[in-house]
């Protein structure tokens, strides 16, 4: 039997120990336990050994600070110590004799792990470490690390003892560092300053940011393993050699600003700072650039708004002049020296009452001393160098500047502005004269009732009431509008277009006699009321005028007309003149060549023709005799119902081509007529329609007692009237277009509305192209009472 | 004598007996007569035959006169054909105005058969 002893240290007093004391102390004694084996003295004394060992042990392992489980091959657990207790909340019970892999409190993907381990253990495989989850009993999932290792009873595998170690904390602690170095890179690359790490020693990138690129334009890709020399980033390379030797001796840069140049070549000014760091054992510069070059731009522009504000002051159009307490011109404008005539150094040498005429010195000195930052306005008159003067409106401003009362003037020279205002009330005199004495009538009157204000002369003469009979009277009392109801007209169109103009309104005088008055109007204020600045003329002998030129007018149509009409009938006079004319020659030059029956043709066409032409000659007559109102309408008794029969007899014998039929009633009254006009006028619209309808169609002839009158209708069925003609054809010369060739000067029926008229009646006709027409007339029955003319 | 074709004169006019007046004086001097009431009529002969000679009586009903010497003017193929003009109108400002639409003659009527043959000889001669 060999004497193991036990080993001193092994012992509860020494510690506290480290965990891997503890472990090697453990193993140690494992050891000795197997070597306890084999002869039973020396198993006795082993066991005892270990009994006393293990005893030692226990408290050992029962109060390590680490948490030490064993389970038997299947997993059971066979022992935790007080650690384990502790830290997971369960009571020894609630552990020992439950097998660890069923309780539930570890994950279940874990035991798959801790199986599998367990199984390596077992085969020898080296000792490794595990992370798990843990649930303790409040329910709180702690992470663990284990390590294993096998228990043997005499080499025999009999399970594992496990040591853990509670290391939530450094769990969170990582988790809390992952999250620190994911914020950290974020800030890098989302800051919008350029973030750049470069090698001290050469400058070379190392990691760039966003922004980096967003400023320079050169990408992550390009810089990196590059020297900021490689891409000319310092414009000044004397800056980065300044820029370390500061960092080497302070450590840190805090804000230079430094150009840079970017990709483009173009420069920008970069607020730099920069710190040391070390990475990877290798002195790094970590520098942050912001791009200022809009700041500086911005700064720039400020300085140029100072320059800009000193223009302002200078060009100004006002002077502008600062004083001190004693009124002694501390500084002046180029304008306020120039207004005065002097030059900006003399300025300099004045005081107020040098120029100021209105003020002794004493009250120019008082008014320095009151005048505060609410300021005060003022009008005066300023001495020029010249002995000139000018009217000056002052804004005056005081306040302390570095303990010292300023006073702040601005002048602006209103002698213009006076003289303006001098020829303004000139203006209105003159406009008071021309009021007065103006032959067009002014008058203004109130708005609201038509109070008579104020009216010139030309007025009072026009109307006849005196100045002092028309103020304060209203014009609608005195009934002056000439026609009632004008005045609101007037009114609407004011309120309308805001102004009347040239409207024309009759004026009644006070004699009773009515003008024609051109009438314009405007609103104007005075005083506080709403008035009406009323101005007309008196138009009523232009307008006579007016009406003598419109005769005048009248007469020039009415011969233009006469003229027309008289080369309409020199035209309708050639036409058979034309016929006879031409037909007369032919005989005489061609006598021998002609045929004889040629001969007779042509001596009947003239003598048509001589015929044609007296007829028109007679309408001619007729024509004018109407027009002068000279024919001869002999009116006497007659019967319609013989008058009709005879022209429908005599015209079936005068044309065969057409059916006349005539439809009147058994008896007619006998009628007041010239019985020779009236045949004339069936004549002549049935000749109407024998020319525009074709052979063979019916003309009809219909009369009836239509109230007091006789009603006449002549029907044809023949080519009908355009509606654009139908308007025209009782016009004198109006000839149908719709058949050409048609002899007729168009007189007939011109002449026949004539005759009609002459007897009292009427005249129209209606008609449908392609159906035919109707020509109407009436004859008065009353007692055929006509209208002699 | 020239060809039958070269002699042709066509009479535009809606007075019939004046139609029939040109018609037979111009026949007695040997010329071809076409005799045209309105100017789809005028149109058509001078679409269908060769016509050397048009007589136009401005003063057809709704002014149709002027209309025909218009557009046989601005037409490229019949502004070639010579129009004389006759009117029963004697307005000096119409005279200038047919001479300016083209017209190579403006007769006023009565023509007499002289007045006549003699301004249709000078613009067509017949040998």
């Amino acid at each position: 039997m060999t004497e193991i002893p036990l080993r001193h240290n092994i012992n509860m007093k020494d510690s506290p120990k480290t965990k891997k004391q503890l472990i090697e102390e453990l193993q140690e004694a494992r050891q000795r336990l197997d070597a306890l084996e084999a002869p039973e003295a020396e198993r006795q004394q082993a066991e005892e050994a270990l009994r006393e060992s293990e005893e030692k042990y226990r408290t050992l392992v029962d109060n390590s600070i680490i948490g030490i489980v064993n389970v038997d091959l299947s997993g059971k657990i066979t022992y935790v110590n007080k650690t384990i207790l502790q830290s997971t909340g369960y009571s020894r019970d609630e552990l020992v004799g439950k097998n660890g892999f069923s309780i539930g409190l570890i994950p279940p993907d874990t035991i798959k792990v801790l199986r599998k381990r367990m199984k390596e253990k077992l085969l020898g495989q080296p000792p490794g470490r595990l992370e798990i989850q843990f649930k303790r009993k409040d329910g709180v999932w702690i992470w663990l690390q284990l390590r294993g290792s096998l228990l043997r009873i005499r080499n025999i595998p009999v399970g594992i003892q496990i040591v853990g170690e509670d290391i939530t904390e450094y769990k969170r602690a990582e988790e809390a560092l992952r999250e620190s170095e994911e914020k950290f890179y974020k800030a890098f690359h989302s800051s919008p300053q350029a973030i750049i790490i470069t090698t001290l020693k050469d400058g070379r990138f190392i990691e760039v940011n966003d922004s980096h690129q967003r400023i320079t334009g050169h990408s992550h890709k390009e810089l990196i393993g590059r020297t900021s020399a490689d891409i000319d980033a310092w414009v000044y390379p004397g800056d980065r050699r300044r820029v370390i030797k500061t960092l080497k001796e302070k450590g840190r840069i805090n804000n230079e600003e430094i150009e840079f140049r970017k990709k483009s070549g173009e420069t920008y000014t970069g607020l730099f700072s920069a710190e040391l760091i070390n990475i990877g054992g290798e002195k790094c510069i970590i520098s942050s650039v912001l791009d200022i070059t809009n700041r500086k731009q911005m700064e720039e522009a400020l300085a140029n708004e100072a320059i800009r504000r000193r223009i302002l002051v200078d060009e100004s159009l006002d002077g502008i002049v600062v004083l001190n307490e004693n009124a002694g011109v501390i500084e002046a404008n180029q304008r306020f020296a120039e207004m005065l005539g002097y030059s900006p150094d003399e300025v300099r040498e004045l005081h107020t009452w040098d120029w100021d005429t209105q003020w002794s010195r004493e009250e120019l000195l008082e008014m320095g001393r009151n005048v505060d930052a609410k300021g005060l306005r003022l009008e005066t008159r300023h001495r020029c160098k010249d002995g000139t003067f000018i009217d000056v409106d002052i804004s005056i401003n005081g306040a302390v500047v570095v303990g010292q009362k300023l006073i702040f003037c601005v002048c602006r020279d209103v002698t213009k502005r006076k003289e303006m205002e001098e020829a303004l009330r000139e203006s209105e005199e003159k406009f008071s004269k021309a009021f007065r004495s103006s032959p067009v009538f002014f008058v203004i009157t109130r708005l609201s009732d038509g109070t008579f204000l104020d009216v010139n002369d030309s007025f009072t003469r026009a109307t006849g009431y005196t100045h002092e009979e028309l103020i304060g009277n209203s014009s609608l009392e005195m009934g002056i509008w000439g026609k009632p109801g004008d005045r609101e007209k007037m009114l609407k169109l004011l309120k309308k277009n805001g102004r009347v103009s040239n409207e024309e309104y009759e004026l009644r005088t006070k004699s009773g006699e009515v003008r024609t008055m051109l009438f314009s109007a405007e609103q104007i204020i005075l005083g506080q009321e709403l008035c009406l600045l009323c101005v007309s003329t008196d138009i009523t002998e232009y307008r006579q005028m007016e009406a003598q030129a419109r005769e005048a007018e009248y007469l020039r149509e009415l011969d233009r007309l006469r003229t027309e009409l008289l080369a309409n009938i020199s035209h309708e006079l050639r036409t058979p003149l034309a016929g006879i004319k031409g037909f007369a020659t032919m005989l005489l030059d061609y006598e021998d060549r002609l045929k004889h029956h040629e001969k007779r043709e042509y001596l009947q066409t003239i003598d048509k023709n001589t015929d044609r032409l007296v007829e028109l000659i007679e309408q001619l007559l007729e024509m004018s005799r109407l027009e002068a109102g000279m024919l001869s309408i002999n009116l006497k008794p007659a019967s319609i119902l013989k008058l009709c029969r005879d022209t429908i007899h005599e015209v079936r014998i005068r044309s065969t081509t057409h059916e006349f039929t005539l439809d009147v009633p058994p008896k007619l009254p006998r009628a007041n007529v010239d019985a020779r006009r009236i045949r004339q006028v069936l004549d002549n619209i049935i000749d109407n329609s024998l020319k525009y309808s074709e052979a063979g169609t019916e003309i009809n002839l219909a009369v009836r007692p239509e109230g007091r009158e006789l009603l006449f209708t002549v029907t044809d069925h023949g080519a009908g009237i355009p509606p654009h003609d139908l308007p025209r054809v009782f016009n004198r010369m109006f000839r149908s277009s719709r058949k050409p060739g048609v002899a007729g000067a168009g007189l007939g029926l011109s002449i026949c509305k004539g005759l009609v008229v002459a007897h009292g009646g009427r005249i129209w006709i209606e008609s449908e192209e392609g159906q035919g027409t109707r020509c109407f007339f009436t004859l008065p029955l009353d007692n055929g009472k006509g209208k002699p003319t | 004598m020239k060809k039958p074709d070269d002699n042709t004169v066509l009479i535009v006019e809606d007075e019939a007996d004046i139609r029939t007046f040109a018609c037979r004086v111009l026949q007695l001097e040997g010329y071809r007569c076409l005799e045209a009431e309105n100017s789809e009529e005028t149109f058509r002969f001078i679409r269908e035959t060769k016509v050397n000679l048009v007589l136009l009586d401005l003063k057809l009903a709704e002014n149709n006169g002027w209309l025909i010497l218009a557009r046989l003017k601005k037409n490229k193929e019949m502004a070639s054909i010579p129009v004389i003009v006759s009117t029963a109108s004697s307005g000096e400002q119409q005279r200038v105005s047919a001479l300016e639409m083209g017209a190579v003659e403006y007769l006023v009527k009565p023509l007499s058969a002289n007045t006549l043959k003699e301004a249709v000889a000078r613009i067509l001669p017949l040998k």
